[in-house]
């Protein structure tokens, strides 16, 4: 397991797709949090001071510590269940598609379009918010606490990425090493614009943020839902009804070789997906795929070929051998298990095959 | 004491909540006050003798948000 590539996994990738999800809400909340324990205490013609902008700083490290605890302690229990369960690519489809429709809904929100979206947004139960009332001098660090810890509820793609990984890794204490490690990777970028929304105030600055927040949400919700119903086989997901109108940018095409009593594939898995993404093959031998990584930190690493129950988390480099049966006829899609990277095995007809 | 329902706009978030509740819990005669973020409303108990709905707007006026008076709705 190399660790150090899930950080810059965090840091890159992680960063700014979370940042994305969960950045904009929570750094929108936090903003209120800063703001009305100032108001209370703000004297006449008093300024800003350095001491400010340093307790201002509070609440975005109370988010970031709580925010790393809970996905430790999830990356934990995640661990834990993978010694149990495997998580198959039609859960992974249902979690793709609910996540983009909470995200579609959330922005929904953001936007004021209907008081109906409210009910998206997630109350904390009454005794933790008195909890937070009760203790006056800690009113503008407990809620970025909770909200921090709260971030496991609505896990960005790159986060659903890792905790798949912590599954698979089949061990509570690697499930919480991902976790945690990842989650690290992403401070830096929370950080910076955890603060920055402290400073925006409320007025139309403020609300430029959460229009231009809520808007990514929207594509990202759209990017999801995608991704899920792809999973799930959907002929109707949006990116393949585009992809009919449109010609696929990059196309590779190879055919299998026949190896003995099979027929063999190798397939590059790099940060930009899989090469070839277009393969034929032979209806009447099994297949094996042999999936090359190399240096490779992109959710390609997460290979599924949903048709078949198949999901299998790569090394970042190595050589991956996945065995199909024998195809028969049709053609068979793979995929990251996010459904963003995919290719297709055709199969070919015998009498046209090169290997025959 | 009695308990009223009162609207509350202006509330963009689950923490404002917290704001709103604070802050109508801060008024001496208040017992409690329990805000909805999804259904925009505050729930206060308070003794009548004490405080009244205006102190109660006021107080909600200065955390940055508008309690809505019945004679307003």
């Amino acid at each position: 397991m190399n660790l150090w590539a899930i950080f810059l996994t965090g840091l890159t990738t992680g960063g700014i797709t979370c940042l994305a999800i969960q950045g904009g809400l929570l750094a929108t909340a936090m903003t209120k949090q800063v703001e009305v324990p100032l108001k209370g205490r703000k004297r006449k013609g008093q300024t800003v001071t350095a001491i400010q902008v340093t307790r201002d700083m509070g609440p975005v490290l109370y988010f970031l510590a709580a925010k790393l605890l809970a996905y430790i302690v999830l990356g934990l229990l995640l661990g834990a269940l993978g010694e149990v369960v495997q998580i198959t690519p039609g859960v992974q489809a249902a979690m793709q598609i609910f996540a983009g429709l909470f995200l579609l809904a959330t922005a929904l929100n953001m936007l004021n379009v209907h008081p109906i979206f409210r009910y998206v947004a997630i109350q904390p139960p009454r005794f933790l918010t008195r909890m937070v009332r009760n203790q006056a001098t800690s009113e503008s660090l407990f809620a970025p606490l909770l909200l921090g810890a709260m971030t496991v509820l609505i896990p960005c793609g790159t986060t659903q990425a890792m905790m798949v990984l912590a599954i698979s890794s089949g061990s509570a204490l690697l499930g919480a090493l991902i976790m945690g490690v990842f989650i690290l990777g992403t401070a830096p970028t929370f950080a910076v614009l955890g603060f920055a929304a402290t400073k925006l105030g409320t007025g139309s600055l403020r609300k430029t943020f959460a229009t231009a927040a809520a808007l990514l949400i929207v594509v990202l919700g759209f990017w999801s839902l995608d991704a899920g119903l792809k999973l799930s086989g959907a002929p109707f997901a949006p990116s393949r009804l585009l992809a009919g109108l449109f010609a696929q940018p990059e196309v590779q095409i190879a055919e299998a070789t026949v190896v003995g009593d099979r027929q063999e594939l190798t397939i590059t898995v790099d940060d930009r997906g899989y090469h070839p993404n277009i393969a034929y093959v032979r209806g009447d031998l099994p297949v094996r795929l042999w999936m090359e990584t190399n240096g490779t930190f992109s959710c390609a690493r997460a290979f599924s070929v949903p048709s078949l129950n198949i999901m299998q988390v790569l090394p970042d480099s190595g050589r991956t051998a996945v065995d199909l049966p024998a195809l028969g006829s049709g053609s068979l899609r793979y995929m990251c298990s996010m459904g963003m990277f995919e290719g297709v095995l055709v199969v070919k007809q015998q009498e046209v095959s090169l290997n025959d | 004491m009695i308990k009223k329902r009162f609207q509350v706009k202006g509330m963009h978030c689950v923490g404002c909540t917290m704001a709103v509740e604070g802050a109508i819990e801060r008024l001496p005669g208040v017992r409690s006050a329990a805000a909805n973020y999804a259904r925009e409303y505050a729930d206060v108990e308070y003794d009548e003798q004490k405080v009244n709905e205006a102190q109660i707007a006021e107080m909600v006026a200065l955390a940055g948000y508008e309690l809505v008076l019945p004679e307003q709705a």
